[in-house]
């Protein structure tokens, strides 16, 4: 699941291989921006089918990508 | 009697915070006192305001829209669109009135701030965020006295959570601890910085001349900042007494490299409602529907689309429109720089770079606030 | 939890401690290092005197010093036989001082005096009213809240000397009048808590006077604030100001050749009118609409006002000071109200309403009121002018030295 997560985020910042890591705050290093963030939502429906709302996207709970793959697994069920 | 402004407002304040410190440290619920607090204060405000007979019409009328539009079962887009539109037709009756006089006998404090909180209310409901809708929790969320007549702009949900139980003793004597010292440092900084920087730096001004405007734009900016953040959390402070944690509205916005950045900490409640609910729904609606060849074109869109609409809120005054206008050309500015600019990221990162990013930030805010403060023409 | 409340309350306590001590500093800093009261403050026209304590006070612990509280007319100093130059170096061997400026009327008198505490128990005061305050609605609520002071409605609440139905008239007043001005449509913000309490005092009612009760604690404090705010405002005055050394034996004055001075200075001032007034406000007030003026005043009257009941509440704080004051009973200029048709029945009539308040309470009079006709005697219309201060003077010192 992280591993996916991790791919995801790369295509969408356009960070280079091993730039990223679970535990990295997304936003302070200015890798998430607004626009990346709804590509995510958008992303993240297609590869997990889950649907998220938006302002689950909001800093707090997107901050890191074990966050969001936390977040996808709880939209899972 | 303006909120946060005088001895009586805050003895009044003191006062009737004193049985809500009560329960909290008795370890009781504080959403019934919280509600009769909220509706107590704002009969006492708005009674001396002579705005008491609008606010209950207004109360009424989004509190009924939010309402029915809980009930409507299957909630098509149209009718989101209906309702969104009603709920916005006070805000808008508000700002007409403010530039046309045959509609300003309807003036209601605090209304752009009531407003968006029922419009994200609305919101909710249609994308089926919430499973009940507790009419007491609703009441009392429009009309949280603390942040009524300057924000900071809370969620439903978030709210709702705050809310549901009580904090219990030892969370609310941290609430308390925090709670206290947010009032005297709003009060420190919001009255007092703010009335000596008015009374000190803007006052004497004279009217025309390059360098005095040039002063204003400083003093202008510094008193703005002192005055709104102060404000700010003296409304988050008494949110906390009241078990309340009123999000953050400020975040130290003058160290920011860049004018995305700046938004996240300046107003934040404002500008992360308006990222949620316009710039995001604009920009995800666009991508599902591939509206757009390039989908960056819905990003720019959106951030013009969102600035406007944050410099109408504040008013219809040429003024207002043109503060949006300004900021949605530094937003897309700033996003074409990121997309086409490389070294720009680099920049925003280290030692001199960063400092000169933040330094041009500040300026372009500063002077974004000199068209607001409507000094220019 | 012991720990965590104290984590909280000491702060708490410490702010509101912290503050206080500030605010008492503030307080105590500036009393210490308020200058003494000067001779040449009482020749001015402050507005600090009228909507302070501090300075009335002060002038009242004067061993030389006499006071005037009047209106409009202090403000002609340009005429020689003034107060503030007639007894310039206290040529009659005492300071006027004068409090007022225009539209302080009986009311502002009454409530300044009202809150002077016992400062001037027993001391010689002059009270001058002017004809236009009987107009038919007494004093404007503008005009009022411009001379009013919170500080001192406060400070004569607190004052077990004045009996009850003198505080109730003076609250109801300033309730009716604060609410006025209140709704007026540019109306500065009034304090609410202040008219709560105006009200309560003037008709009580269970859910207001639980609310005032409940709000004790803001008055005094809004009251110490006020006081500070008189002590900051008073203290560049006094600072200014100068004494005067009283000659050890007055001369004795001509009164033959200060008329014929005052009457050289009158005919040089009022050289563009034949009523005898001042050329400048003559000018401004009349000049080219002269004609439109005739008869304009034909249905003014002044037989009915609320301004009477202030003067009788006036009256009864002199009385309850132990104050016996001078009254000065000013003229209408007979000439020009004849000609607005303002007729000479109707004036005396004024003079007469006048005449039996002050004899109702014992107040010694200076009935000027058969002067209407004398040349010189007002400035314009309705002010004393070069005879009409002399007269005056006269009295003042007669008074002074009880002759």
């Amino acid at each position: 699941m992280e591993e996916k997560v991790l791919q995801i985020l790369g295509g969408l910042c356009g960070a280079e291989p091993g730039e990223l890591s679970p535990g990295l705050d997304l936003f302070e290093e200015g890798l998430l921006d607004s626009f990346a963030t709804v590509q995510l939502l958008l992303e993240l429906e297609e590869a997990f089918g889950v649907s998220l709302a938006l302002e689950e996207l909001s800093r707090e709970q997107i901050a890191t990508p074990a966050k969001i793959a936390a977040l996808v697994r709880e939209a899972q069920g | 009697m303006t909120p946060y402004t005088g001895l009586l407002f805050f003895y009044i304040l003191a006062l009737a915070l004193v049985p809500a410190v009560a329960l909290g440290l008795a370890g009781r619920s504080l959403r019934g006192y919280g509600l009769a607090f909220s509706v107590g204060m704002l009969c006492i405000l708005f009674g001396l305001n002579g705005q008491l007979l609008f606010l209950a019409v207004f109360a009424a009328w989004e509190l009924g829209l939010c309402g029915l539009f809980w009930r409507l079962r299957r909630r098509p887009r149209p009718a989101l669109w209906v309702a969104v539109v009603l709920a916005l037709l006070p805000l808008a009756l508000v700002k007409v009135g403010e530039v046309w006089a045959p509609l300003g006998f309807f003036r209601l404090m605090g209304v752009s701030y009531m407003t968006f909180r029922a419009v994200e209310v609305l919101l909710n409901c249609y994308d089926g965020r919430l499973k009940s809708l507790h009419f007491g929790d609703l009441c009392y969320f429009l009309l949280f006295f603390p942040a009524v007549s300057a924000g900071p702009i809370d969620r439903f949900k978030r709210f709702c959570g705050d809310i549901a139980a009580a904090p219990g003793r030892e969370a609310y004597l941290e609430l308390l601890r925090q709670g206290v010292w947010k009032l005297a440092g709003g009060a420190f900084g919001g009255i007092l910085l703010g009335g000596l920087l008015q009374a000190y730096w803007l006052a004497p001004l004279p009217e025309r001349g390059l360098g005095a405007t040039l002063s204003y734009m400083y003093g202008y900016t510094l008193f703005l900042f002192c005055n709104f953040a102060g404000y700010s959390s003296m409304a988050i402070g008494t949110g906390y007494l009241l078990g309340v944690r009123v999000p953050e509205n400020f975040r130290q916005p003058f160290l920011s490299v860049d004018m995305k950045e700046f938004w996240s900490r300046w107003h934040s409640t404002l500008s992360t409602w308006l990222r949620d609910y316009v710039y995001s729904r604009f920009v995800l609606r666009s991508l599902k529907q591939r509206r757009f060849r390039n989908p960056r074109t819905a990003s720019y869109l959106g951030y013009l689309l969102t600035m406007l609409a944050m410099g109408l809120w504040h008013g219809l005054a040429p003024h207002y429109l043109a503060y949006g206008a300004y900021h949605s050309a530094l937003m897309c500015l700033n996003e074409a720089l990121d997309l086409h600019w490389r070294p720009f990221k680099k920049l925003k990162k280290q030692g001199a770079g960063q400092l000169c990013c933040a330094l041009v930030t500040f300026h372009l805010f500063a002077f974004g606030l000199l068209i607001f403060s409507g000094r220019l023409f | 939890m012991r720990a965590a409340l104290r984590q909280v309350l000491l702060p708490t306590l410490g702010l509101l401690l912290a503050a206080a001590l500030i605010l008492w500093g503030v307080g105590s800093a500036l009393i210490c290092s308020m200058p003494p009261w000067r001779d040449s403050v009482g020749n001015q026209n402050a507005a600090e005197k009228i909507t302070g304590c501090y300075l009335l006070a002060q002038s009242a612990t004067q061993e030389d010093t006499l006071l005037l509280f009047g209106s409009s007319e202090l403000r002609t100093t340009e005429i020689c036989t003034h107060p503030a130059n007639f007894f310039a170096g206290k040529r009659a061997g005492f300071q006027v001082d004068l409090i007022g400026r225009g539209s302080c009327q009986s009311l502002i008198h009454a409530l300044q005096i009202a809150a002077s505490g016992d400062s001037l128990r027993g001391k010689k005061v002059v009270l001058i009213t002017s004809p236009q305050s009987y107009v038919a609605g007494g004093i404007a609520p503008d005009l009022f809240y411009a001379n009013f002071s919170a500080q001192q409605y406060l400070a004569l609440l607190e004052d077990d000397s004045l009996s009850p139905q003198l505080k109730q008239y003076l609250s109801g007043r300033v309730a009716k009048l604060l609410a006025d001005y209140a709704a007026l449509p540019d109306a500065a913000p009034v304090d609410p808590a202040l008219q709560l309490l105006a009200k309560q005092q003037s008709r009580p009612s269970a859910l207001a006077g639980a609310a005032t009760a409940l709000l004790t604690p803001y008055y005094a404090l809004s009251g110490y604030l006020g006081s500070l705010r008189d002590l900051a405002a008073a203290r560049p005055l006094l600072a200014a100001g100068e004494d005067t050394a009283a000659p050890i034996q007055p001369d004795p004055i001509d009164w033959a050749a200060e008329e014929a001075a005052a009457v050289a200075q009158a005919e040089q001032m009022s050289a563009n009118n034949e009523f005898g007034m001042e050329d400048g406000y003559y000018t401004t007030y009349i000049g080219d609409r002269l004609e439109r003026l005739a008869g304009r005043e034909s249905q003014l009257s002044y037989a009915d006002s609320p301004e009477y009941d202030d003067l009788r509440a006036l009256f009864q704080v002199c009385r309850e000071k132990g104050i016996r004051p001078l009254f000065i009973h000013v003229p209408l200029h007979g000439q020009w109200s004849d000609y607005t048709g303002f007729t000479a029945g109707r004036r005396a009539q004024y003079y007469e309403n006048v005449r039996q308040i002050a004899g109702e309470y014992g107040v010694q009079l200076l009935d000027l009121t058969g002067y209407e006709y004398e040349e010189y005697f007002l400035c314009d219309t309705m002010h004393l002018g070069w005879k009409g201060w002399l007269a005056v003077d006269r009295a003042l010192i007669g008074y002074y030295y009880g002759l």
